[in-house]
C-alpha cells in the first residue's frame, strides 16, 4: 500500500481526475440506464387493491418487486408461470391479507433466470380476469 | 240323515206297541206272529199288518194300529210317528201327572168298579140296573172321566125309554084287539036281530038280487072303527119294530166309540148295561159290512162282530194293558230301564185310561221320565249334531239303564267327530298352503258332521287373531309410512336411519313393495354414513391437532348434506379454529367465480394464501391449480 500511494504522488493528477469523473459519468448513466430498465413510466403495483378486485386494475402496468416462492408451471413454449411474494417495503399489510401473487412469464420476456427464494423486479401488465403477465423483469 | 234314523228310531224310547193289533184292510192280509221286543211282556202278540185302504170307510181307521216297521201309529184316519210330539208329549204329561193318584181317581175308580159289580149277573139279587145307572151319573162328575159316564148314563136312558115306548105300543095294539073283538061281537048281534035298517034290490039283465045292507048309523060307525084299528095296529107293530132297532144301533155306535177312545172299562160296562136293557137277546153289533170295525171283529179277534165280542175285546185290552204293567214293574226292579220304557209306553197306549196303567207310582214313572227325557234329548241332540251334549246324555242313559245300548249312538257321534277333525285338518293345512278356497270348504264341512266341534272354534280363534294381528299390520303399515314421511318433510335423515325405526321402515316397505320409499331409505342411509365417514374422519384430524385438514375433511360433505344438523354443527365448530383459512378460501372461491366477471387473479392471490396458512390444503392446491392452467392457457 505505501509502494502504491508513492508511485500515484510521481503521476499526472489530470488523468485521474478525469477518470474519476468519468466513472462518476459512467456509474451515473449506469444507474440511469438501470432505472431505463425498470420502466420508469410503471407505476407501483397497489397489491390491496389487486386482491381484492383485480378487474379494476385491467390495462394498467405495474411493476412489481419480490421474491419467487415458487415456479409454478413451465412450457419451453409458452413461458413460466411464478408465484411472487411482493415486497411491501416500509408499507403495513394485514397479516390476514395475501401478499403472493401469479406472474406469467412469457417465453418473449428475456431476463435471468428466475429461481426461487430469489428477488426481482417485474413489469407486469394487467390482463383480463386480473391476470399479471410479465413484460419484463430484472434481478433484483 | 238315515244313519241318524236308523239310530233315533233304534233307541227304541217310544218303540212300537206290539199289542194286538190291526191295520186297515185292503183285502190282502199279512198275518205275522211276533213275540214282545225284547219278550219282557210274555204276552206273545200278534201283529197283523195290512196296507192302508185306498178309500177307507167312516169308521175304517179308528182302530189304533201300530207298524212296528215303520214306527207310526195310525189312530182315526191319520198317521202318527211313534215320536210324534203329540203323542210323545201326552206320553210325558201322563209320567208327570200326579192327578191319578187325587182322592177324587180314586174315588171314580172305586165307582166304576162298583157299576160293574151292580151290572154284573153275579151281583146278589141280579144286576141292579137302577143302582147302577145313579153310580154312573154320579161318575160323571169326575173330571178324568172326560163326560163319558155322562155319555153312557144318556144312551142307557135313551135304550130305556126307546124299550119302554114299545112296551105302550104293545098294550095298545091289545087293547085294539079287545076293541075289536067287542065290534065283532056287536056287529054279529045286530045282524043276527035284522036291525041292519033296510034291504036293496039290485037287477042284473033278467035276474033281481035283494039284499040287505047296513042302513043304521051305528053298524056303519062300527065297520069304520074296525078298518081302523086293523091300519093301527099295523102301524104301532110297525113302529115298534123299527124303534127297537134304531135303539140298538145308537146304542152299539156308543159302544164302538168308547172301544175306539180305549176307554174299554165303559165297554164293558156298556155291554153289561146292554144285555140289562135289550133282554131279547140279540147282540148283533149293526156294523157295516166289510167295514175296518167289522173285519177288526171278525179277523182280529176271530169273532163275529156282536156287544159280546166287543165286550171281549175290551177285557183282552183290560188284560193286556195289565200284563204290560207287570212286565214294566219287573224291569223296574231289576233297573231295566230302556225295557220298562218301551212296555210302559205300551201300556200307554193300549189302556191310557186303564186303572192300572194310571196308578202307576210316581217313583216309578220318575225313572221313566228321566231316562225318556235324556232320550229324546238324544235324539234332539244327534239330530242336530250336538255330539258333545249327544255323548254326556248317551253316557247318563248308559248310567241309568242297564239294558241301554249305546254302541249305535257311540258309532254315530264316533264317525261325525272323527269326519268333523279330519276336516278341520284339511282347513288348517290348505290355510298353511295359502289355499283359502279350500280352507272354507273344508270348514262348511266340519261345521256340517259337527257344528260344535271345538277344534273348529279353535281353527276360528286362531283365525281371528291372524286378523287382527293383520289388521294391526296394516295399521302399523300406515302409521309407518305416515311417520316417514313426516320425517322426509322435516328433512330429519338422522331420525330416518336411527334403529330400531330404520328396521321397521325396512320391514314395512319390504312388506308392501313400497320400492320408492326404499329407494329412498337407501339413499338416506348411505348419506348418513357418508356424513358419519367425513365427521369421523374429521374428529381424527381435529384429535392429532390439524383443524384445517379436519375442515377440508368435512367441507365438501358438509356442502352436500348442508341440512344435517350434525355435520353443520361440526363445521361450525371448526370455523372458529379456522376462520383465517375458510375466509381465504371462501373469498377465493368467490372471486373465482365471480359471475360475469371472475377476478382470477385475486382468487389466485387468496389460494395462495390459503396455502401459506395450510400448505397441504387440497381446496387452495386445487384452486391453484385451475387459475394457473387457465392463466397458462389463455397466453398460448
Amino acid at each position: 500500500m505505501a509502494r502504491r500511494s508513492r508511485r500515484k504522488k510521481s503521476t499526472n493528477p489530470a488523468p485521474v481526475i478525469l477518470g474519476s469523473v468519468a466513472a462518476i459519468l459512467v456509474i451515473g448513466l449506469g444507474f440511469a440506464f438501470l432505472k431505463r430498465g425498470d420502466s420508469p413510466s410503471a407505476k407501483k403495483f397497489p397489491l390491496e387493491t389487486y386482491v381484492e378486485s383485480c378487474n379494476s386494475l385491467r390495462g394498467n402496468e405495474y411493476s412489481i418487486s419480490g421474491e419467487i416462492v415458487e415456479n409454478a408451471q413451465h412450457d419451453p413454449n409458452v413461458g413460466k408461470f411464478v408465484f411472487l411474494r411482493v415486497d411491501t417495503g416500509d408499507q403495513s399489510i394485514s397479516p390476514d391479507m395475501p401478499q403472493s401473487i401469479g406472474i406469467m412469464v412469457p417465453n418473449s420476456v428475456k431476463g435471468p433466470n428466475l429461481e426461487t427464494k430469489q428477488n426481482y423486479t417485474f413489469v407486469v401488465d394487467v390482463k383480463k380476469e386480473g391476470s399479471l403477465v410479465a413484460s419484463s423483469y430484472t434481478a433484483r | 240323515m238315515k244313519s241318524f234314523s236308523t239310530i233315533a228310531l233304534s233307541l227304541g224310547l217310544l218303540v212300537p206297541v206290539s199289542a194286538q193289533v190291526l191295520t186297515p184292510p185292503n183285502g190282502a192280509s199279512n198275518v205275522t206272529s211276533a213275540g214282545s221286543s225284547n219278550g219282557n211282556s210274555g204276552s206273545g202278540n200278534t201283529t197283523i199288518n195290512r196296507h192302508e185302504s185306498a178309500a177307507p170307510s167312516a169308521q175304517g181307521e179308528e182302530i189304533p194300529i201300530v207298524d212296528p216297521t215303520s214306527k207310526t201309529f195310525q189312530f182315526q184316519g191319520r198317521t202318527y210317528s211313534m215320536t210324534d210330539n203329540n203323542l210323545g208329549g201326552q206320553f210325558e204329561a201322563y209320567l208327570a201327572s200326579q192327578d191319578f193318584e187325587s182322592q177324587a181317581a180314586l174315588e171314580y175308580r172305586e165307582k166304576i168298579d162298583k157299576i160293574q159289580d151292580y151290572l154284573s149277573p153275579l151281583n146278589p139279587g141280579g144286576p141292579d140296573l137302577k143302582a147302577a145307572y145313579t153310580l154312573l151319573e154320579d161318575a160323571s162328575d169326575y173330571p178324568g172321566d172326560g163326560g163319558i159316564c155322562d155319555s153312557l148314563a144318556n144312551s142307557v136312558y135313551s135304550g130305556r125309554l126307546a124299550m119302554k115306548g114299545i112296551g105302550n105300543k104293545k098294550e095298545a095294539i091289545a087293547r085294539l084287539d079287545k076293541e075289536n073283538r067287542r065290534l065283532v061281537h056287536n056287529l054279529n048281534v045286530l045282524e043276527t036281530k035284522g036291525e041292519l035298517g033296510g034291504s036293496t034290490t039290485v037287477k042284473q039283465g033278467k035276474k033281481t038280487t035283494t039284499s040287505k045292507a047296513a042302513q043304521s048309523t051305528e053298524y056303519k060307525v062300527m065297520q069304520k072303527r074296525l078298518l081302523e084299528i086293523t091300519a093301527i095296529k099295523k102301524k104301532y107293530e110297525a113302529s115298534g119294530i123299527i124303534s127297537l132297532t134304531q135303539s140298538k144301533v145308537q146304542y152299539q155306535a156308543m159302544m164302538l166309540q168308547l172301544f175306539i177312545q180305549r176307554r174299554f172299562e165303559h165297554v164293558v160296562m156298556s155291554a153289561r148295561f146292554y144285555n140289562i136293557i135289550y133282554k131279547d137277546g140279540d147282540q148283533a153289533m149293526r156294523i157295516k159290512k166289510g167295514s175296518d170295525t167289522e173285519k177288526f171283529f171278525s179277523e182280529g179277534l176271530g169273532v163275529n162282530p156282536t156287544v159280546a165280542g166287543l165286550d171281549a175285546a175290551a177285557n183282552e185290552a183290560i188284560r193286556k194293558a195289565q200284563t204290560l204293567i207287570s212286565a214294566f214293574e219287573n224291569n223296574i226292579g231289576s233297573n231295566r230301564i230302556h225295557a220298562a220304557s218301551e212296555r210302559l209306553v205300551e201300556s200307554f197306549l193300549v189302556g191310557e185310561f186303564i186303572p192300572c196303567v194310571q196308578t202307576v207310582s210316581m217313583g216309578m214313572k220318575e225313572r221313566v221320565q228321566q231316562y225318556v227325557q235324556d232320550a229324546n234329548d238324544l235324539v234332539e241332540a244327534l239330530s242336530a249334531k250336538e255330539l258333545g251334549q249327544a255323548t254326556e246324555l248317551n253316557e247318563s242313559l248308559k248310567t241309568q239303564a242297564r239294558d241301554y245300548n249305546p254302541s249305535k249312538a257311540n258309532s254315530y257321534i264316533a264317525a261325525h267327530k272323527r269326519a268333523s277333525d279330519g276336516y278341520v285338518r284339511d282347513a288348517k293345512f290348505a290355510l298353511f298352503e295359502k289355499d283359502t278356497a279350500r280352507a272354507k270348504v273344508a270348514i262348511e264341512k266340519a261345521i256340517t258332521h259337527w257344528p260344535a266341534n271345538p277344534t273348529i272354534q279353535e281353527f276360528n280363534d286362531k283365525l281371528d287373531m291372524r286378523l287382527t294381528r293383520g289388521e294391526e299390520d296394516a295399521d302399523t303399515l300406515t302409521q309407518t309410512v305416515k311417520e316417514f314421511d313426516r320425517l322426509l318433510a322435516d328433512k330429519n335423515y338422522r331420525a330416518i336411519v336411527e334403529e330400531p325405526r330404520k328396521s321397521k321402515f325396512v320391514v314395512v316397505f319390504g312388506q308392501t313393495n313400497d320400492e320408492p320409499r326404499l329407494k329412498q331409505l337407501t339413499e338416506i342411509g348411505d348419506s348418513i354414513m357418508e356424513i358419519e365417514k367425513a365427521l369421523g374422519k374429521s374428529q381424527s384430524l381435529v384429535d392429532a391437532g390439524q383443524s384445517y385438514a379436519a375442515w377440508e375433511a368435512i367441507f365438501e360433505t358438509q356442502n352436500k348434506y348442508y341440512d344435517d344438523p350434525k355435520i353443520a354443527n361440526a363445521k361450525a365448530q371448526l370455523i372458529g379454529q379456522v376462520g383465517n383459512f375458510t375466509n381465504a378460501l371462501t373469498k377465493a372461491k368467490r372471486l373465482e367465480e365471480g359471475g360475469a366477471a371472475p377476478q382470477t387473479g385475486s382468487a389466485l392471490s387468496w389460494y395462495l394464501k390459503a396455502r401459506d396458512i395450510y400448505p397441504q390444503s387440497q381446496f387452495a392446491r386445487e384452486g391453484i391449480e385451475r387459475i394457473v392452467s387457465k392463466q397458462f392457457d389463455a397466453t398460448r
